[in-house]
C-alpha cells in the first residue's frame, strides 16, 4: 500500500513542474560582446541562470526596434540570474560598428557558423526563446512581446512551459482553394501568339504549330517528327496533373491527340545519315567537363544555331546538337552522368563546330544509323 | 525521369523555401530578333502587410538582388526602381514597396544567334521580405526566349513592364530643384507649391530617413533634412523626389552653403515691398501720393530730402521695433510682429489715433497735417519732419498686417545676432519705403500720376474711412482682449492644446492648425475667405482631419512657445500634419487650392502602384 502511495506521489510530483518539458536543444556561440566570457560552449555554461536567446541582425527593422525593450529588461533584471543574449550570425565588424550607433545593454552573440541558428530552427527574424535555469526549452516568444513577469517566473522556476512548435518551412505554403482540379486536359483549335510553359504539374501551350505541338508532346526534337497529315494548323493544349503524376498525364495526353484528330502517332525507325558523338582516343585529349547541377540549374541554356551551353545528359547534348547541325547527332560517347558546356561557333561552319568540340574531347564521326522518327498518318 | 523534362519551359520559378511572396520574371517579348534589347522585369506580388525594400532600404533592411548566368553575347542591365514608398515603424523608417512591384530592366539578345535558337536565361533572385518578422528569400528563375527572325510581343507582361517603367523616377528637367546647407540641416527647394512632397535618399547613412518637415513659401517650397547622427554634411543631394500628382523625379544637386543671410535680407526687403499692398499700408500710401500731388511747387531736391526722411522713419520704427523684440527676449519675453496688439493700453491708444487721423482727412480739422507732412505749404524742414513722422505712422498701420515672406524672415531674424536682426528688420523697412520714395524721388513718375483737381478732395474725404474702420475694428480687438468671451465653440474649429494635437497625431490623424489673432489681419482676410470656402470646410470635416484654432489675441505663453519651435514670433502660421507625421508650413496667404493639397488624402499603407 505505502509503495502505491508512494509511485502516486511520484506522478503526481512529475505532473506539476517543468520536469515534463524538453530540453532546450543546445548550441555554441563562438564570440560573445558586452559580457563576462568571449564565448558559449554549452548550455552547460549558463547552468543555474534563466537565458532569453533573441535571434536578430543588423538588417531586421522589427529586431532593431525590438532592442529597446530588451535593454530595458536587462536593466529592470540587473543582479537576478538571468542573461539576455541577442544572437546574430553577421561579422564582428557589422556588429561593432552598428553598436557605435545603437545601444545594446544585454550579451551580444555572433555566430557566424549558425550553429545556435540551426539548433533552434531560425527561420524568420526576430524570434525568440526562454530557457529554464536547468536549461529546459520553456517558451518560444516574440521578443517584443517578452514580459518581465514571465522572466521573474522563470526564474522563481513558475513559468510553465508551453510546447515549442516549429513550422515546416521546407514545405511549400498551401493556398487555399475551394475546388482543387485533380485532373484536366483541354485541347482546342489554336488562336493567339505563341506561349508554353510547363511546370511539374502543369502542361499549357498555345497558338503552338501542329507539328511543334506533337513534338513536344512526344519529346522529340521538331525534325524527328514527319506529318503525313496535318489536321489543324495549331492548338491551344492544356494538362493540369497531381504532383508527379506529368507522366503518366503526358501518356494520357497521347492517347487523346490521336482519338481527338483521328491520328496514329508512330516510331518509325530509318537509317539516315548521321553524326555520332564519340569520344577523342587520341592521347592526351581533354575530357567534356563534368556538370553539378545545383536543384533547377539542371538543363540546357541555349542550343540551335552555334550554340551549346548549359549542363545535361550526354544523350540530351546529342539531341541539342542535331538542330545546330541539320543532321541527326547519336550520343555513342558511353558518358553517364552530367556535363557542362559552353560553346560557340558560327551556324553552318563545320570546321569551326569540330574544333570547338574537340576542345572538350569530342569528335563527330559521319555515319548511318537507324533514328527514331514519329510519323503522324490518319487513323484507319 | 527523363533529364528533358527539367529542361522543359519553365516561366515561373520553384521557389526554394515557402514564403509570402511570388516571384517570377516577365518578358515584353516571347521571340526576339538577333542583337534586339527588350524590357523584362522582376516581379514580386506581396501578401498582405509584408514588403520588400528599395535601393535604400533605409534604418534597417537589404534591397532585393538579381545575379545573371548569361549565355555568352547576352546582355543585362541592372536593375531600375519605381518609386519607393515610407515604411514607417517607429522608432526606424524603412524605404520599399507593399502588395505588388516590378524592378524592370533591359535584356539584350547576341547579335550573332540564329534564328530559332531557343535560349533559358537564369537568374538567381534574392532580397528580404518583412512584416513584423523578417525572412531571407532566394529563388532561381528561368526567363525562357525564343530567338527569331522576327519579334513577337508578350502583350500582358508587356503593358505591365512599361506601367512600371513610368513610375521610375526620371532626371529632373527645368531645374526646378536645389540644394543649400546652413551648418546644421540640408534645405531642398523646389519651385512650385507642394506641401506633400516627400524626399527619399538614394545611399543610406547620411540622412534621417523620418519624414521631413516642409514649409510652402509663396513661390516655392522647402524640405528641411537632417544628416544622419554622426554623418556630415554631404557634398551632393542624390535621391527621389516624390510630389502628388507628379511623376517622381530623379534629384542630382549640388549643396551649396546657404547664403541664408543674404536671402533673408532680399525676402525682408520683398515682404517691405509686398507690405504697400497690403490693406493696412495702401490707404496711408494712396494718401501720401496725395500730398505729393498736392504741392504747389515740385522742387525736386526738396521731395528727396523728404523721401529720405519717409524712409527713415520707416526704417528706424522697424529698428526700435528690433530692439523691443531682442530686448523682451533677453529679458526672457517673446514678443512678435503684431505682439504690441496684446495690450489693451495701447489699443485703446490707436483707436484714438486712427479716429483723429480719419477726423483729419475729413477735413475736420487740420490734425497731424503737420505731422503727416501733407500740409499745403510747409517749410523744408517741417517737410522732412512730417515724412519722417508719416513714414513711422505708417509702420504703425502695418503692424496689423502680414504680408508674404514676413513671418519666416521675421521669425528666423531674432534667432540671429543683433547685427542680423537689425540689418533684416531694416530690409523690411526699406522696401516698405521703397515705393513712395522712389516715386517722390523721380519727377518723370510724377508726372506719370493723374493732374491735381477736385476729385483728390473726394479721394481725401474717402480714405477717410479706413482710418475709421480701422478704429472700429481695434475697438472690436479691445473688446476681444477685455471681455471674458469663452471661445466660440465651433463644431469645426476645436481650441487648440498641445496635447489635443499629440493625441489626434498619434492616432493618426491629419491636424490643421490655425494660428491666429483678432488683430491679425491677414488672419482674419484668411479665416474668411480660404479657410471658409466650403470645398476645405468639407476637406477639414472629413473623417481622419482635425481642425485646431489657437487664438493669440492676449498673451498667451504656450501659444508663443509653439510658434517659436516652428522659428515664428507672429501670426498668421498655418500647420499641417499630414497623417499625424511633421509639420508643413503653409505660407501667410492662403489659397483654398493650397489647403486643399495639403489636406489630400495620403495612400494607405496597404496600397501600392501595381
Amino acid at each position: 500500500m505505502k509503495r502505491i502511495f508512494a509511485i502516486m506521489a511520484l506522478m503526481i510530483s512529475a505532473c506539476k513542474g517543468p520536469s515534463y518539458a524538453a530540453q532546450a536543444p543546445d548550441f555554441k556561440i563562438a564570440k560573445v560582446l558586452n559580457a563576462p566570457v568571449t564565448s558559449v560552449k554549452g548550455l552547460k555554461d549558463l547552468k543555474g541562470k534563466v537565458v532569453f536567446l533573441d535571434f536578430w541582425a543588423t538588417w531586421c527593422a522589427p529586431c532593431v526596434a525590438s532592442l529597446p525593450h530588451i535593454n530595458r529588461l536587462h536593466e529592470a533584471l540587473k543582479g537576478e540570474p538571468v542573461v539576455f543574449i541577442a544572437v546574430t550570425d553577421e561579422s564582428t565588424d557589422t556588429i561593432t560598428a552598428f553598436l557605435t550607433t545603437h545601444e545594446i545593454k544585454s550579451w551580444v552573440g555572433i555566430d557566424q557558423k549558425e550553429s545556435s541558428f540551426k539548433a533552434y530552427r531560425v527561420n524568420g527574424r526576430p524570434d525568440g526563446y526562454l530557457i529554464g535555469k536547468d536549461g529546459t526549452l520553456l517558451a518560444r516568444i516574440f521578443p517584443a512581446s517578452l514580459e518581465e513577469k514571465e522572466v521573474r517566473d522563470a526564474i522563481a522556476g513558475n513559468f510553465k512551459p508551453k510546447p515549442v512548435e516549429w513550422e515546416d518551412t521546407k514545405a511549400p505554403a498551401v493556398k487555399p482553394e475551394t475546388v482543387k482540379t485533380i485532373f484536366e486536359i483541354k485541347i482546342s483549335s489554336g488562336s493567339g501568339k505563341w506561349r508554353m510553359s510547363s511546370s511539374q504539374t502543369k502542361l499549357e501551350m498555345q497558338g503552338v504549330p501542329f507539328l511543334n505541338s506533337i513534338a513536344r508532346i512526344w519529346d522529340v526534337e521538331d525534325n524527328q517528327v514527319i506529318l503525313d497529315t496535318k489536321p489543324v494548323d495549331s492548338l491551344n493544349l492544356t494538362l493540369k496533373t497531381p504532383p508527379d503524376g506529368i507522366e503518366k498525364g503526358r501518356e494520357v495526353l497521347k492517347t487523346a491527340i490521336q482519338s481527338v484528330f483521328n491520328i496514329r502517332v508512330m516510331p518509325e525507325p530509318a537509317e539516315t545519315n548521321v553524326f555520332v558523338l564519340t569520344l577523342s582516343t587520341s592521347q592526351g585529349a581533354p575530357r567534356p567537363k563534368p556538370g553539378a547541377p545545383e536543384a533547377g540549374e539542371m538543363g540546357l541554356m541555349a542550343y540551335g544555331g552555334g550554340d551549346l551551353v548549359g549542363t545535361a545528359e550526354m544523350p540530351r547534348i546529342a539531341r541539342a546538337l542535331w538542330s545546330s547541325l541539320d543532321r541527326p547527332v547519336v550520343d555513342e560517347t558511353g558518358l553517364k552522368g552530367t556535363y557542362e558546356f559552353d560553346l560557340k561557333w558560327k551556324y553552318g561552319d563545320l570546321t569551326e563546330a569540330d574544333r570547338v568540340l574537340a576542345g572538350q574531347g569530342l569528335i563527330l564521326v559521319p555515319a548511318r544509323r537507324t533514328i527514331e522518327f514519329l510519323r503522324v498518318t490518319p487513323a484507319k | 525521369m527523363r533529364p528533358a523534362i527539367a529542361v522543359l519551359l519553365i516561366l515561373f520559378s520553384w521557389p526554394a523555401y515557402a514564403g509570402h511572396v511570388d516571384i517570377s520574371l516577365l518578358s515584353a517579348r516571347d521571340t526576339v530578333q538577333p542583337g534586339e534589347s527588350f524590357t523584362a522585369g522582376l516581379k514580386f506580388k506581396l501578401n498582405d502587410g509584408w514588403h520588400v525594400y528599395w535601393r535604400n532600404p533605409g534604418d534597417a533592411g537589404m534591397s532585393p538582388r538579381l545575379e545573371w548566368r548569361l549565355p555568352t553575347g547576352w546582355k543585362a542591365s541592372p536593375m531600375q526602381w519605381p518609386a519607393p514608398m515610407r515604411l514607417e515603424s517607429p522608432p526606424l523608417t524603412n524605404f520599399g514597396y507593399n502588395g505588388a512591384v516590378i524592378l524592370p530592366f533591359t535584356l539584350t539578345a547576341a547579335p550573332d544567334t540564329r534564328p530559332g535558337t531557343r535560349v533559358s536565361l537564369r537568374a538567381k533572385a534574392e532580397w528580404l521580405e518583412c512584416r513584423e518578422t523578417c525572412l531571407p528569400g532566394s529563388a532561381a528563375l528561368t526567363l525562357r526566349i525564343n530567338v527569331e527572325r522576327t519579334s513577337r510581343e508578350r502583350a500582358d507582361d508587356a503593358a505591365a513592364i512599361a506601367a512600371s517603367l513610368a513610375s521610375v523616377p526620371r532626371p529632373d528637367s527645368g531645374a526646378i530643384i536645389t540644394a543649400a546647407h546652413d551648418g546644421n540641416n540640408i534645405r531642398l527647394r523646389l519651385k512650385g507649391l507642394h506641401p506633400l512632397a516627400e524626399f527619399f535618399p538614394e545611399e543610406p547613412g547620411i540622412f534621417e530617413n523620418t519624414r521631413s518637415a516642409v514649409s510652402v513659401s509663396p513661390l516655392e517650397t522647402e524640405i528641411a533634412l537632417n544628416p544622419a547622427p554622426g554623418s556630415k554634411i554631404p557634398s551632393r543631394m542624390e535621391g527621389v523626389l516624390i510630389r502628388p500628382g507628379f511623376n517622381p523625379v530623379l534629384v542630382s544637386v549640388p549643396v551649396s552653403a546657404d547664403g541664408t543671410e543674404a536671402r533673408f535680407f532680399l525676402l525682408a526687403f520683398a515682404g517691405g515691398l509686398l507690405l504697400n499692398l497690403m490693406p493696412c499700408v495702401f490707404p496711408v500710401l494712396t494718401f501720401k501720393t496725395l500730398g505729393l500731388l498736392n504741392r504747389k511747387e515740385q522742387n525736386t531736391t526738396r521731395t528727396r530730402y523728404e523721401a529720405l526722411a519717409y524712409a527713415a522713419g520707416m526704417v528706424l520704427s522697424c529698428e526700435a521695433l528690433a530692439l523691443m523684440l531682442l530686448t523682451a527676449r533677453r529679458a526672457g519675453h517673446t514678443l512678435g510682429w503684431g505682439t504690441q496688439f496684446q495690450s489693451p493700453w495701447l489699443v485703446a491708444a490707436l483707436a484714438v489715433l486712427f479716429f483723429f487721423a480719419g477726423l483729419s482727412l475729413l477735413g475736420v480739422f487740420e490734425f497731424g497735417a503737420r505731422w503727416m507732412g501733407t500740409g499745403s505749404s510747409l517749410s523744408a524742414r517741417e517737410g522732412r519732419i512730417g515724412a519722417f513722422f508719416s513714414g513711422v505712422f505708417a509702420m504703425v498701420a502695418g503692424a496689423p498686417c502680414t504680408a508674404p515672406f514676413m513671418g519666416a524672415t521675421l521669425g528666423w531674424a531674432v534667432t540671429r545676432p543683433a547685427g542680423e536682426t537689425l540689418a533684416v528688420f531694416g530690409a523690411l523697412g526699406l522696401g516698405a519705403a521703397a515705393p513712395y520714395a522712389c516715386l517722390s524721388s523721380w519727377p518723370a513718375l510724377i508726372r506719370l500720376l493723374p493732374k491735381p483737381g477736385a476729385w483728390m478732395v473726394l479721394l481725401k474725404k474717402l480714405l477717410a474711412l479706413p482710418m475709421f474702420a480701422s478704429s472700429l475694428w481695434l475697438l472690436w480687438v479691445l473688446w476681444q482682449l477685455l471681455a471674458v468671451n469663452p471661445p466660440p465653440q465651433n463644431a469645426l474649429w476645436r481650441q487648440w492644446s498641445p496635447e489635443a494635437v499629440a493625441q489626434e497625431r498619434a492616432a493618426g490623424h491629419t491636424v490643421f492648425i490655425d494660428f491666429t489673432a483678432a488683430w491679425c489681419l491677414s488672419c482674419q482676410v484668411n479665416e474668411r475667405t480660404a479657410l471658409a470656402s466650403s470645398e476645405v470646410r468639407a476637406a477639414l470635416s472629413r473623417d481622419g482631419v482635425r481642425a485646431f484654432r489657437a487664438d493669440w489675441t492676449g498673451r498667451d505663453k504656450s501659444i508663443e512657445a509653439e510658434l517659436s519651435k516652428y522659428g515664428r514670433n507672429g501670426v498668421p502660421l498655418y500647420v499641417v500634419h499630414p497623417g499625424g507625421g511633421p509639420a508643413v508650413l503653409l505660407p501667410e496667404l492662403l489659397t483654398p487650392g493650397l489647403v486643399l493639397d495639403s489636406l489630400a488624402q495620403l495612400k494607405l499603407k496597404g496600397e501600392n502602384k501595381p
